[in-house]
């Protein structure tokens, strides 16, 4: 041989398997040569090919097999050569060629536009009585192992390339524990727990050694293992114009009709291990496969998923030893169909099947209506079939197109008269009888009062046998019932592949909170320190000396263009137009019911420019909400989210401004006041807040340089024993200073009023601004609740607590805590209005609650002015 | 054999439609039968229709997850839905029917302090309204449901919860099919198959409605028709606040009974119950966008699975068998609307969005008392339609969470 | 491709019309018509005098070429790649922006916030 890797790699096979090397060999591959995996793999231990092209293929002749690359891959023998028209093929070659479900039908589906292809080659004109040439072969090198799997904590053997069933029947078991086998995913009858996963279709499912069965069965049902693998799996995205699902003639015919016409194919079939589970919008399939999760995105989906043949509804029909035609095509071809199987004609029912366990006997109907007993090991039934159009009806409304016999309209069969006929669940004809005369008459109450249908095959062996007994008993033909993913059942697992939970934000301090011991929480979307372990500790660093915090989640937003005042009078319920550059204004925001659902504050940086900021929680929507109204409005601004761009530090404490004052902020902005300054060296937009009671600064700056900030802020407040606060720390200290959190102190339903903050809306503004019209309306109502103070001695209710009053429900607690600077408990709480006004105590927690004037520390505000 | 086949419910149809009937009911769900069954046996009117366009339970009632549960999060509303828990408790004794009714309880997770603040809440007003609920810690949901990762997949750490202890499930087509036999026994009529198309008003009262199967005149006309209200309800002229969203959920094969109650997790918006035939039932959160398709969509089932294997790593190799979708009629305080509606002659009961089957016999029996005493029933006088007119809102977190 | 790190762009958001007369030799990706997003320090001065020009902090980059994009977006997108040009979509549940210029270079763009999230997801 010419090429030198064969040669070697032929040495080597010589060596291992005692074979004289001089001995003359072959080099060659399959036409597709992948199909050399299946000799390794799969069991292929035959080939075939147009007897004008192999007149030098002799029995006992060595072959080097050779993959797609031209690679050696392995040594076979060839053990027999028989030359016979196409139509004869013998029996066990579907299964011998390993190909697809191992059926003559699938042989036949491949290999008669092969074999018409190589007689185009060769001048002939392809016929069934073409000559073929039929080569048997043994693997000779590497030898294949004889594997084995566990079937009901017993090992068994089975030949490479069986599918679970197959490995089964081999054994000489049913593979589910009784009932019709298809071998064709069909029917629920050999659905086993295959590795922990029950409900698993035995029949589809390749055998692998060390594998783990348990046999179920139709109606078994199975026990979910206290501890589950975790398994990963895959998942994967693929784009085509034409999605074809099955691959049988009408399959490939509709696939090579779209490529002709140049659009992108993709061709799925569960034969290959490619299962459609369902057909969703999009359209998009989502296809089980061995390898993981498939999504397949295609512009139209083809369904030619043939038919399946139909089931039989009699005494005995769950005995075992019963198969269909295509079922019984591949369990002869591996040799498996015991003899003294009979078979029954087309279209003949059986009266019933007598046995114990397995079949015995069988039942059948002559021509003039007399009962005939026929003996036998096993049935092979040939009763017709039906659409196999689950998909295709899920599809509906969509660019999905049944073809072929999926699309078909099959005649019912006969009624049912008795017997099993919804293998999944167990239904019997007279469950049907009994429901039916208990008035439930429609296909889907009578689906609903039987449950036939709802088992893991969906209806697909039922509901031809429910149409037609609904049929006989109410005379019309009932619709099938609807058809819903998944037909094929995916596990949990394979359901979330892909999928992750929604993520939750970092800000550019995360590891920096981290390492300083922070426990980060969830919290409005973002991770944000909770606490660094000693909340009245940060408590205290705020109220007494200095402290920092990490605010960067606040959503800050720039506005800019001609019409920004106009815009944001219509947004805001407080006067914008009258803002000075350099000052900040606290705002609401309302939706147009009036109903408060964000808060922040407005600085005007020039005429036309402003910076607004929202709540961690609103952020996100805020730009949106920006962006429609502007839109809806005709306003020319420009608008940009600075969320993510910037950070921002808050520097509180009695301390904090001269601390800043020592990092480079010569004259710290007064209260409600902004500057733009050099901090630390980090060029900042200050803030003078004051939402903790305390003097605040907020730094905001770039994201990138925040770290580096907080450190420097650190380094210089060490003599002050500057400590951070986490958030525990600062809805503590707001709470003090009666400050409300939108969507902890509000409801999905709080106008201003409620929340006791009518001083934020200027009704007389001269704008017009969201919400305006409900608010007006809405105050001519007298109020019946309001966000008020309370006060309790001792420690703080739980958050929620409600106020009752006399026994009853007066309202609840939205926020509490236990002040160590008042020395007793302040809450925020909604309280019922009694006669237009807030009666002056409640109980809480069996406690007397004192309504008090908000806020409860420094009603004067020195404190944060200072 | 299949123990779960229908073998005690009797549904006896009507021969024929008459051309009138004292009370006509559009929308034989759930709320729509109970309403008939309790107008026929609490207050002796069986002159009644419910007019069904497609087949009785059909529409939502035959589609959700079952939870039966009252802790709500304001007092209205857990006093309206603990009635609902207490007659869904007595239901099999009312019908003499098994309608699978199982008293499992309802632990609700949070993995937040934000949620663990809410659940704190719902804890302290639930027990104030007579609804038991307690607040629970990680030991305890451990001991309440050993299946419960608690440490959430290391992502999703269980810092508490609240307990419901009588939260329940019953089988959605039974509860259906009891109130229909029920009210036929005593001479209502449904019918099935027999869609609403119009409403004939004479002034400005509604007399009777226009049907697939003709005019049929009426004393008075009762839109349950679930979520398709705001069609029903512009035909009498009223404008409802109510958008309808798509609400999906799915189901696995049956396993053997491993999980006892029904698990909901506020931070991974997921909830999840077996049924007594052993299947795993769950679902989330509505579809965001507004639509009346009734099309399953493969997201939502991919975060489900997703967040219960966060949650229960031993559903992780379970096979999901099937998923469906519901139209929801949201109303935009999370709370029911029911009543007489400022059209004379046209009551509704709608506004049930993710979690009116729970409220189905309580919401039958005080609308039936509205009907036949004219004045609303002290239970849902607070959910009357006027309420957002009156700026009466009433906001409630506690079914914003789903189911 | 290149581990995913922050960077520093400059945000341009004016008139369409500035933008679209705006020259530049910076990587520059047009978000919307009124948003341009600049890849690095960029002096730039549209023609619009409300125009915002700032540095934006607010991502993270990651460079590979079109192919290893378009595989990338195979596994956990449920988009496709065009061949040339900007596309923005969820990949493994985060919001990402692409850039692929027709010579077979691509840009990845993951909001900074996600960078840890882009980091465990997009391997
Ligand atoms: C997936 C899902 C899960 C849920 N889970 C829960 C849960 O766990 N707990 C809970 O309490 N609730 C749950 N719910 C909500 C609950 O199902 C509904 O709120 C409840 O069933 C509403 O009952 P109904 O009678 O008002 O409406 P429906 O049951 O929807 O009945 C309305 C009926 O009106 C008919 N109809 C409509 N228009 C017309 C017309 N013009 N003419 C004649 N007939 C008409 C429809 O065909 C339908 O049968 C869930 C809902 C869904 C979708």
């Amino acid at each position: 041989m010419a090429d030198e890797g064969i040669d070697a790699f032929w040495r080597l096979a010589c060596a291992g398997a005692e074979i004289d090397p001089a001995t003359p060999y072959d080099a060659w591959s399959f036409a597709p040569p992948p199909l050399v995996d299946l000799v390794l793999h799969g069991g292929k231990r035959a080939t075939s090919g147009l007897a004008a092209e192999c007149h030098d293929d002799v029995a006992g002749g060595y072959s080097v097999l050779l993959d797609a690359a031209g690679g050696p891959v392995c040594v076979i023998r060839t053990t027999s050569v028989e030359v016979a028209s196409y139509r004869d093929v013998p029996p066990d070659f579907g299964w011998l060629e390993g190909e697809g479900d191992r059926s003559l039908r699938y042989w036949r589906l491949v290999h008669e536009p092969f074999l018409r292809e190589r007689c185009l080659a060769n001048g002939l004109e392809f016929a069934d009585d073409t000559l073929v040439s039929y080569q048997r072969f043994e693997l000779v090198w590497p030898a294949a192992p004889a594997p084995t799997l566990t079937a009901d904590g017993r090992e068994i053997a089975f030949a490479s390339g069986d599918s679970v069933a197959v490995a089964l029947v081999r054994s000489g078991l049913h593979p589910g524990h009784g009932g019709t086998l298809c071998l064709a995913g069909d029917c629920p009858n050999c659905l086993c727990v295959i590795d922990d996963v029950a409900y698993s279709r035995a029949c589809l499912t390749p055998a692998v050694a060390g594998m783990r069965i348990e046999r179920q069965g139709a109606g078994g049902t199975a026990v979910v293992p206290a501890v589950a693998a975790d398994r990963a799996v895959g998942s994967r995205h693929l784009h085509c114009d034409v999605a074809v699902i099955g691959r049988g003639a009408t399959g490939r015919a509709a696939g090579d009709e779209a490529r002709a016409a140049g659009r992108s194919v993709i061709e799925l079939d569960q034969l290959n291990g490619e299962e459609v589970a369902g057909v969703y919008q999009g359209p998009r399939l989502l296809v089980r496969t061995p390898s993981g999760l498939l999504h397949v995105h295609a512009v139209e989906v083809i369904v030619a998923t043939g038919a399946s043949e139909e089931q039989p509804v009699c005494p005995g029909s769950d005995l075992a030893g019963l198969y269909t035609a295509a079922a019984a095509e591949v369990l002869d071809g591996a040799g498996l169909l015991p003899a003294g199987t009979i078979r029954l004609g087309a279209g003949v029912r059986p009266v019933r099947f007598e046995g114990d366990g397995a079949v015995t006997g069988v039942v059948t109907l002559d021509a003039s209506g007399v009962e005939v007993r026929q003996p036998c090991v096993g049935v092979v039934l040939d009763l017709g079939s039906h659409p196999r159009d689950s998909l295709a009806r899920q599809g509906a409304g969509l660019p999905v197109r049944a073809v072929g016999s999926c699309a078909e309209i099959s005649a019912l069969p006969p009624a049912p008269a008795a017997g099993v006929v919804c293998a999944c669940t167990g239904t019997t004809v007279d469950d049907l009888a009994s429901v039916w005369e208990r008035g439930f008459q429609t296909m889907e109450l009578f689906k609903r009062a039987t449950l036939a249908g709802t088992g893991t095959c969906q209806g697909a062996a039922c509901l031809p046998h429910l149409r037609a007994y609904l049929a006989a008993r109410g005379g019309d033909e009932q619709p099938a019932f609807t058809a819903r993913p998944l037909t094929r059942q995916m596990t949990m697992m394979e359901a979330a592949a892909g999928t992750w939970h929604p993520p939750t934000r970092r800000t550019a301090l995360h590891e920096t909170h981290r390492a300083l011991g922070a426990r980060m929480e969830r919290f409005g979307g973002w991770w944000r320190p909770w606490t660094y372990g000693d909340t009245l500790g940060e408590y205290e660093a705020v109220r007494a000396g200095v402290s920092i915090g990490d605010v960067s989640t606040l959503g800050k937003m720039l506005v800019s263009g001609p019409d920004a005042v106009g815009f944001l009078e219509r947004i805001y319920p407080c006067p914008v137009g009258d803002l000075e550059p350099g000052r900040v204004r606290y705002a609401l925001l309302l939706d147009e019911r009036g109903y408060v659902f964000d808060d922040g504050v407005i600085i005007r940086d020039d005429e036309r420019r402003f910076f607004l900021t929202f709540t961690t929680g609103g952020a996100s929507g805020a730009e949106a909400w920006l962006r429609d109204w502007a839109e809806a409005f005709g306003c020319d601004v420009r608008l940009l989210d600075r969320t993510a761009a910037l950070g921002a530090i808050n520097v509180t404490g009695p301390r904090a401004a001269a601390l800043l004052r020592r990092c480079g902020l010569d004259t710290p902005p007064a209260f409600l006041r902004t500057a733009d300054a050099v901090v630390c060296g980090v060029p900042c937009r200050v803030l003078r807040i004051g939402f903790t009671g305390e003097p605040s600064f907020e730094l905001h700056h770039d994201a990138g340089r925040s770290a580096e900030l907080w450190e420097a802020l650190m380094a210089a407040g060490a003599a002050d024993d500057i400590r951070p606060h986490g958030l525990e720390a600062l809805l503590a200290l707001r709470l003090e200073k009666g400050h409300i959190i939108v969507g902890m102190d509000t409801d999905f339903d709080s106008t201003p009023r409620r929340l006791g903050m009518e001083w934020a809306v200027r009704m007389d503004k001269g704008h017009d601004f969201l919400g305006r019209d409900a608010l007006e309306r809405i105050d001519r109502i007298p109020l019946d609740r309001r966000l008020v103070g309370l006060e309790v001695d001792g420690d703080a209710p739980v958050e929620g607590a409600p106020l009752l009053d006399g026994g009853a429900v007066r309202g609840n607690v939205t926020s509490a805590w236990r002040s160590p600077v008042l020395g007793r408990a302040v809450l925020l709480a909604f309280a019922d209005l009694v006669d237009g006004a807030v009666p002056p105590t409640f109980e809480v927690d069996g406690r007397t609650a004192r309504v008090v004037d908000l806020p409860f520390l420094d009603p004067e505000g020195v404190r944060v002015r200072a | 054999m299949n123990e779960f086949v229908e073998r005690q419910i009797g549904l006896r149809w009507p021969r024929a439609v008459r051309r009138s009937y004292e009370v006509v009911i559009v929308g034989g769900g759930g709320h729509g039968l109970a309403t008939a069954y309790y107008l026929a046996t609490r207050h002796g009117i069986t002159d009644v229709a419910v007019l069904e366009r497609d087949y009785i339970g059909g529409g939502n009632s035959g589609r959700n997850t079952t939870v039966i549960r009252a802790n709500y999060g304001i007092p209205d509303a857990v006093n309206f839905y603990q009635r609902s828990v207490d007659l869904y408790a007595g239901l099999e004794e009312e019908f003499g029917r098994a309608v699978m009714h199982s008293t499992r309880g309802v632990l609700w997770l949070a993995h937040s302090e934000a949620t663990l603040r809410g659940e704190r809440a719902r804890a302290a007003l639930n027990t104030a309204c007579g609804a038991e609920t307690v607040f629970v810690g990680p030991d305890e949901i451990g001991t309440i449901c050993p299946q419960i990762d608690l440490t959430g997949g290391g992502t999703y750490p269980v810092l508490g919860g609240t307990y419901h202890p009588r939260g329940a499930t019953a089988r959605h087509d039974r509860v259906v099919w009891g109130y229909a036999e029920g009210a036929m026994r005593l001479g209502v009529h449904v019918h099935q198959g027999v869609g609403v198309t119009g409403l004939h008003r004479d002034g400005g009262r509604v007399v009777g409605v226009e049907t697939t199967a003709g005019r049929i005149d009426a004393g008075v006309v009762v839109s349950a028709v679930g979520g398709h209200a705001t069609v029903l309800a512009s035909m009498a002229g009223v404008v409802l606040p109510i958008r309808t969203h798509p609400l999906q959920a799915a189901v696995t094969n049956h396993y053997a009974p491993i999980l006892d109650p029904i698990v909901a997790s506020a931070d991974l918006l997921v909830y999840i119950s077996q049924t007594p035939r052993g299947e795993f039932l769950f679902g989330a959160e509505i579809d965001r966008q507004a639509s009346y398709s009734r099309r399953s969509g493969h997201d939502i089932l991919a975060l489900c699975a997703r967040r219960v294997t966060t949650l229960m790593p031993f559903t992780r190799q379970l096979r999901i068998l099937r998923q469906w979708t519901g139209s929801c009629d949201m109303s935009p305080d999370y709370s029911p609307i029911m009543g007489v509606t400022g059209t004379d002659g046209f009551l509704i009961t709608t506004g049930w969005g993710t979690w009116g089957f729970k409220a189905i016999p309580a919401g039958g029996e005080a609308l039936a008392e509205t009907i036949a005493t004219g004045r609303p029933a002290p239970l849902i006088a607070p959910f009357g339609l006027d309420r957002f007119e009156r700026d009466r809102t009433r906001a409630d977190r506690g079914s914003a969470g789903t189911h | 491709m290149s581990a995913p790190e922050p960077i520093f762009c400059t945000r341009v958001v004016a008139s369409p019309a500035a933008l679209d007369a705006l020259a530049t030799d910076a990587v520059a990706l047009r978000l919307a018509p009124d948003d341009l997003l600049l890849v690095g320090a960029v002096d730039v001065r549209p023609d619009d005098p409300d125009a915002i020009v700032c540095r934006d902090d607010g991502w993270a980059l990651r460079r590979m070429t079109a192919a290893e994009a378009s595989a990338l977006v195979a596994d956990h997108g449920d988009w496709s790649v065009p061949p040339a040009g900007i596309a923005q979509g969820a990949l493994a549940g985060l919001p990402v922006k692409l850039l692929i210029d027709p010579a077979g270079d691509a840009l990845l763009l993951v909001p900074r916030p996600y960078l840890a999230d882009a980091v465990e997801r997009l391997p």
